[in-house]
């Protein structure tokens, strides 16, 4: 540990900063390169809860489509419910291939913009995801469902009350889920704004 | 220049730096280190598209200060931390010690690290660019921040370290 004798004038802290001993790194192209697809693979990995779960869905929707199908589809509301699990397995796929698509790829950090610019560009993309969750993450849901739950419509012996309180209960975690993705978005919008004020000045 | 080249030619002139800013983004040093290699590796990808229009240097800057913030907003999000604050709202630690242990290098590192790590992502950017000694012009080239609003932040910076270590710079 060093330490200034006394009296003498205590050292700039700039110098004290960089001054600290640290020992520089650097990495070969190989190293930086098989890190660089470690990086990649983890962010793949973060969404594998998503994928596992919608792939069951999936699975377990085809199934009941394949079972309704050699059982012999009997009258418009089985049609209806066999269209519904199609519908709701293509749902799934599109829910998937979305997240994937905005979050699933690496966003490469560029020295092109300033800081600021990029911590913008950043949470407006973020904000924007947001703000279109019910239609990137919600809607494609909404064909299946409507489909499976009206189907007791059109038979003689079903359950009306059931179906409307299942539908009532979807769509009210729907309207949920969107409140709260606007919440966060506008939280989002205010770090925006703070943002646009300091490039201001 | 290849990006391997040009690369080789950034760790060698900001490995240090490089080392210093991950340790003033992440408390814990095991994953500071981690930090700086990520650094390394967002550097070396992001020389692919270095055309030569901004200095190598302001680039090097603004992709590890860039890896440093998103790592704070992390760490932010899973409370990993106490509430980051502006360098106006920041509490100064009074000076206890005696003269000889004021002007410690150990101490006064603490003490540095200990406000650094207590400031938001952006007063964080500019005093880690303060105190490597750059210009205010070059951290507003960096930062984005208008000129004005860096001498308010370096003047309060100045303010912060004087009273912190008696370092006798005019605020």
């Amino acid at each position: 540990m060093s330490q200034t004798p006394k009296g003498a004038e205590p050292r700039r802290p700039q110098n004290v900063w960089k001054e600290q001993d640290m020992q520089a790194r650097s990495f070969t192209p190989d190293v930086l390169a098989r890190n660089a697809a470690g990086l990649d693979a983890h962010i793949r990995r973060r969404n594998i809860f998503e994928y596992l779960a919608a792939g069951a869905v999936i699975v377990f929707c085809l199934v009941i489509s394949a079972m309704m199908v050699a059982g012999g589809v009997a009258g418009f509301a089985d049609g209806m419910v066999l269209a519904g699990t199609l519908t709701l397995a293509a749902g799934c796929a599109i829910v998937i291939w979305q997240m994937h698509a905005r979050t699933g790829q690496p966003r490469a950090s560029s020295g092109e913009e300033a800081t600021l610019a990029s911590m913008r560009s950043e949470l407006v993309r973020q904000r924007d995801a947001l703000r279109k969750v019910w239609i990137w993450y919600l809607l494609p849901f909404a064909p299946g469902l409507f489909l499976i739950y009206g189907a007791d419509l059109f038979r003689p012996e079903g359950n009306i009350a059931l179906s409307s309180g299942l539908l009532a209960g979807t769509l009210g975690l729907a309207v949920f889920i969107c409140w709260l993705n606007l919440l966060a978005a506008r939280r989002m919008d205010a770090e925006i704004k703070k943002i646009d004020a300091e490039r201001e000045g | 220049m290849d990006r391997d080249t040009l690369y080789q030619r950034a760790a060698q002139r900001f490995g240090a730096a490089l080392a210093r800013l991950a340790c003033g983004y992440e408390a814990d040093r095991e994953l500071a280190r981690d930090l700086e290699q990520e650094m390394h590796v967002a550097l070396w990808r992001s020389l692919e598209n270095f055309r030569g229009e901004a200095e190598l240097s302001t680039w090097v800057w603004r992709v590890a200060h860039n890896i440093g913030a998103k790592h704070v907003q992390s760490a932010t999000r899973q409370k990993r931390h106490a509430p980051l604050v502006p360098i106006e709202d920041i509490e100064l630690a009074s000076p206890q010690a005696g003269p000889e242990t004021q002007t410690d290098t150990a101490l006064t590192l603490e003490r540095l690290y200990g406000l650094i790590h207590a400031l938001r992502p952006l007063d964080r950017q500019v005093m880690l660019l303060y105190l490597e000694d750059l210009e205010a012009g070059s951290i507003a080239e960096i930062t984005g921040l208008s000129p004005g609003s860096v001498a308010t932040r370096i003047h309060r910076i100045k303010t912060a370290l004087a009273a912190q270590f008696e370092t006798g710079e005019a605020p």
